[in-house]
């Protein structure tokens, strides 16, 4: 999976290709894409491939002349759309996570062409909307198959999912969310198991008790509240113990689903 | 010639043995005979120095062997027939049936006494023998030890004297052997003696001796001594089937006083029986038989027996009994667990007790008080407090009789051990905190003692009562809420002037220095400060206004307290600072004191705090032409209104309000205490009732009498008193809360800042043990001040979710 670099590292990077071979190691990928970003000053062009991404990438621009290298709202739904993906559907938190958009429905040039760069194959370029929407496709598949790649995109998610200049997303807007990465038919993870319909008695359980706007580390620990509940014996909760650091919220849930059981009899084996 | 006499000194033996080698049957026939000799006792008749030299001729002719081989089947002759037959014949059938009902226990003892001590006698004797016959062929044995082939003939003879005396059979129909049924007998023996008969120590000692003199093989290993590999064993199992019925009957029989008094008893017989009958090497072993069987299998149910177990004991003080026990538990358990266990459930459920009464006592005024206010001619209400005082001073008491008591036990009959001196000082911080009011109630009894009204008691008796209210602070958990509870108390008796004297506040203060630490008094420290400064400045207003008096001939007197806000607990709401109007003749004081104090300190701001004061005036009452004046202390408010009526004939409760600016609820109190109050009714008031309206009517009230010329005004207590108490108590929790809070995270941050990474568990454990010394915080809300620190990015999770950690996050 492509990891991302802070800004300060990439301005390091810059002066490492000219001077010093301490930052020798970095990926040919990454100082490519710098180098890309630089293009003006730089001496090696930019291959063909990054010239077709610049391309898709300029067809979708809303205003050319005051921001010419963003993509904004218009152009992303456009740009969706063309893809084929559906709005609802988790596979839109994918593409903004391998895009690196600096928010929700929008797409910078350098996250634009550094994302489809790197998912680019010498055999197999992305630079065609038809051929990025292939590997859409095949990203949307990875969401079901692999956790870890899903859990990167979920935590990720936390920052398109909350408004601007919050701390916090808004309880109704974080269960749209959640109910897109966590419920059926959205490309994500189902959180149910074969005893427990757990998404149920977490909107149950939130919406009653907590209230809360949701923060960063709660939106996190509650893939990791997932993850648990869904391992293997996981649904019985024994994995859960007082002196653990769940986040309060955490603690509350498993104590109402206890409490739950209790009442309704059910099998918490 | 020298050296011919030397050879023939060489030679001269030489030739002399060759002379008689072809002898030496006729030698061991010398030999043989003396030997028969010796057996038999007979040993004063013949020569040592000739056997010894037919020995030695036998040996120079390497007829060494010969000779062992001989001695060996003469010594088996011997033993097979003189000596078995002795001890055989007494294996009577009384003690080989023994066991058995119909053999009586007198006729079994003194059969077993006569085997024993053939026994032992035939082994005693025998060994002498043997040892003499050892003494003889000394040679023999030098050269084929020396050698390294074969042991020493006094071995073979004793390990002959094993195999064919012990190891043969009793008789020949019975596989048991002498060794066996010598075993049996000592048994039964030890038997008799636990139950209590006399047995002949010196003779058991005498076979037991016997055994470990004699060794399974030839090598003579230690751990191979008859002692050890036969009886030992059998012994120590047939104690333990002793014990372990003595300690089923004892339960099913005995009480607990009883059980621990005999175990200690078979405690002791057992070691003296190893030290006087059997062997050292057996009294750790038989000991921790006891320890186990009869101790450690009953203990925790003789503790708990019902009637006579620790609780008995404990309730009844047998101090005696309790050590024993103590002893007995501490043999088996250093850890004393059935002991403590037992210690700390009484103690809470003692303590627990006074909990309730104690909280009993604190809610029950509210009965008798709710039918008093309906009859507001009996009397001042008695103050609210008082209730939560008693309440207070009681359980305070209690719990002190209660340490007291257990003080004693730990010290006489625990020893002084440290185990349970942990787990008493657990004990009573656990039900001590069970009372939500701890802190409250041992401010509470300090405050009682500390003030002067208590003065049915000498100094020194006050000064027993402090310090061992102040033994109690290191049982709180919430010493942030005794704080702020001492804090508010002590301010209340230094501002009423109620304390006994500043320098025993100041002792108590260093007191609690010295249990909670200097940060602990700090605010205390500042009210005395606070209150020493106001003397002073009194004094020195005094002399300033001296010096004006001579121009403005003031009549009223100033004494003050100035106080700095922020270390005085008073809670002022803004009415209450709300510019009050004084008489013209205070308010000129007031102004002049205020000139006086800004112009010291520069820069500082007064609030006069009204609800606060307390003034003393004259008051003359004219009647029938008769005047009386009357000194009166009064709060300030009472004050104000009073000075009024010098130049109003009447004025309604809004009229008063209007010139004096009291606010409203101080103002019906204040009306209350000089109008209603039966005793002091300064005023008269229009409609005469309990309740006072916005249109009543307030007038001078001639007929005023009271039978002391000078009294004191108290200001009526509000009427929603306890309520408000309880919210007090609401309100002081809350702000401790919010108090924590602040400490938890500070806490948080300041261990992470230096740590850099944590678990979560160490996090925890960290912040808890730094703020224990204050208070014993929640867990639940060091997880939620972590929470917000990673909201706020100071802390964030480390990357493993199996093992969560933390990052400071700089």
């Amino acid at each position: 999976m492509p990891k991302r670099k802070a800004p300060t590292e990439e301005a390091s990077i810059e002066t490492a290709t000219v001077t010093k071979t301490k930052k020798a190691k970095i990926e040919r990928r990454k100082t490519t894409t710098t180098t890309l970003h630089y293009s003006g000053t730089l001496s090696s062009g930019p291959t063909p491939v990054q010239q077709n991404i610049k391309k898709v990438f300029d067809s979708y621009r809303d205003d050319a002349v005051s921001e010419p290298d963003m993509i904004g709202t218009d152009g992303a739904m456009r740009y969706l759309s063309d893809l084929n993906v559906d709005l609802e559907d988790a596979t839109v938190m994918a593409i903004f996570d391998l895009l690196d958009s600096p928010s929700m429905g929008e797409f910078s040039r350098e996250g634009f062409t550094s994302g489809w760069t790197s998912a680019s194959t010498p055999s197999n370029p992305c630079d065609t909307i038809d051929r990025q929407a292939l590997y859409i496709k095949t990203l949307q598949s990875r969401l079901t198959s692999d956790p870890a790649y899903f859990r990167q995109v979920y935590k990720n998610a936390f920052k398109y999912a909350k408004p601007p200049n919050q701390r916090a997303i808004p309880v109704d807007d974080a269960f749209a969310y959640w109910d897109m990465f966590f419920r059926a038919g959205h490309s994500g993870i189902e959180w149910n198991t074969s005893s427990t319909k757990w998404m149920d008695l977490w909107t149950d359980f939130y919406k009653e008790r907590v209230k809360r706007p949701v923060n960063k580390d709660l939106w996190n620990q509650v893939a990791e509240l997932v993850k648990k509940t869904q391992e293997p014996g996981g649904e019985g909760l024994g994995w859960w113990s007082e002196d653990g650091a769940w986040p309060t919220a955490v603690d509350d849930f498993v104590a109402f689903v206890k409490e739950k059981r209790a009442v309704g009899g059910m099998d918490t084996s | 010639m020298s050296g011919r006499a030397r050879g023939g000194k060489i030679r001269a033996p030489r030739r002399a043995l060759t002379k008689d080698d072809v002898d030496c049957e006729s030698v061991w026939e010398v030999l043989h005979r003396a030997f028969r000799e010796i057996h038999a006792r007979n040993a004063s008749q013949l020569s040592f120095e000739e056997l010894f030299r037919n020995a030695y001729k036998l040996v120079l002719k390497k007829k060494g062997e010969f000779l062992f081989e001989n001695v060996k089947s003469l010594e088996i002759s011997i033993l097979d027939t003189d000596v078995k037959s002795r001890i055989v014949d007494l294996a009577t059938p009384s003690l080989l049936l023994s066991g058995s009902s119909e053999t009586s226990s007198v006729e079994k003892r003194t059969a077993g006494e006569r085997f024993i001590s053939a026994l032992t006698k035939s082994y005693q004797d025998y060994s002498i023998e043997v040892g003499m016959i050892t003494d003889v062929l000394m040679y023999m044995d030098r050269i084929s030890t020396a050698e390294g082939r074969k042991p020493s003939i006094f071995t073979i003879a004793l390990g002959l004297f094993r195999e064919r005396i012990l190891r043969a059979a009793v008789s020949e129909e019975l596989s048991m052997s002498i060794l066996d049924l010598l075993e049996m007998t000592l048994l039964d023996m030890i038997a008799l003696e636990r139950s209590g008969e006399m047995i002949d120590r010196p003779l058991i000692k005498a076979s037991c001796r016997m055994l470990e003199n004699l060794y399974e093989t030839i090598t003579e290993e230690e751990s191979t001594k008859l002692y050890l590999t036969s009886f030992e064993p059998k012994y120590l199992d047939a104690s333990r089937d002793y014990y372990r019925n003595e300690g089923q009957l004892l339960l099913q029989e005995a009480d607990a006083t009883t059980f621990c008094s005999q175990a200690s008893r078979r405690l002791k017989e057992e070691s003296e029986r190893c030290q006087q009958s059997l062997s050292r090497v057996t009294e750790p072993k038989i000991i921790a038989v006891i320890e186990k069987e009869l101790i450690a299998a009953h203990i925790a149910e003789v503790i708990n027996l019902p009637g006579t177990g620790i609780r008995a004991m404990i309730t009844n003080d047998k101090i005696d009994d309790l050590r024993n026990l103590y002893d007995l538990v501490h043999r088996i358990d250093q850890r004393l667990k059935p002991l403590k266990d037992a210690v700390h459930n009484l103690v809470l459920e003692v303590g627990e007790e006074i909990n309730k009464s104690a909280l009993q006592t604190a809610s029950e005024k509210q009965q008798p008080k709710a039918p008093e206010k309906k009859e507001p001619g009996k009397g001042p209400p008695p103050k609210p407090l008082n209730q939560q005082t008693v309440a207070a001073v009681n359980w305070v008491e209690e719990v002190l009789k209660l340490k007291a008591k257990y003080d004693k036990l730990w010290e006489r009959a625990f020893r002084c051990d440290g185990v349970m001196e942990k787990s008493l000082e657990i004990s009573f911080q656990d039900f001590i905190n069970g009372n939500s009011r701890a802190p409250e109630f041992v401010s509470l009894f300090l405050d009682q003692y500390l003030k002067s009204n208590g003065k049915d008691k000498t100094e020194a008796e006050v000064d027993a009562l402090l310090d061992s209210g102040v033994t109690l602070l290191q049982y709180l958990a919430d010493k942030d809420i005794l704080e702020s509870y001492y804090h508010k108390h002590m301010a209340k008796r230094l501002l009423m002037n109620k304390t006994i004297s500043r320098d025993v506040e100041r002792s108590m203060l260093s007191k609690m220095k010295v249990k909670l630490g200097n940060q602990f008094t700090v605010k205390m420290e500042g009210l005395l400060k606070d209150v020493e400064l106001s003397e002073n400045l009194t004094k020195q207003y005094k002399d300033y206004a001296a010096k004006l008096e001579a121009k403005k001939s003031s009549k009223v007197d100033l004494e003050m307290h100035v106080l700095t806000m922020t270390v005085w607990p008073i809670f002022t709401s803004e009415s209450e600072l709300r510019s009050c109007v004084y008489p013209a003749e205070v308010a000129q004081v007031k102004e002049s004191f205020e000139k006086f104090y800004l112009g010291k300190h520069t820069g500082r701001k007064l609030t006069w705090m009204h609800h606060m004061g307390e003034a003393t005036m004259r008051a003359t009452f004219k009647k029938d032409g008769q005047a009386v004046t009357y000194e009166v202390a009064v709060p300030t408010f009472c004050m104000m209104v009073l000075m009024l009526f010098n130049d109003h004939e009447k004025l309604t409760f809004d009229e008063i309000q209007q010139l004096t600016n009291i606010p409203t609820e101080q103002l019906i109190r204040t009306m209350q205490s000089v109008a209603v109050a039966p005793k002091t009714r300064l005023l008269k008031k229009e409609p005469m009732s309990r309740d006072v309206n916005p249109t009543d009517e307030f007038s001078h009230n001639p007929d005023f009498k009271h039978q002391f010329r000078k009294f004191k005004v108290a200001l009526v207590s509000e009427q929603s008193n306890k309520v408000e108490n309880a919210e007090e108590r609401k309100e002081t929790q809350k702000k401790a809360d919010d108090q924590r809070g602040l400490l938890v995270d500070a806490a948080v941050v300041r261990i992470m800042k230096a740590r850099k990474s944590l678990t979560h568990q160490q996090l925890m454990t960290e912040t808890i043990q730094i703020l224990s010394s204050r208070f014993q915080p929640e867990v639940a809300m060091i997880k939620k001040k972590i929470e917000t620190l990673i909201d706020r990015e100071y802390l964030e999770r480390g990357p493993d979710p199996a093992n969560p950690s933390y990052n400071y996050l700089a």
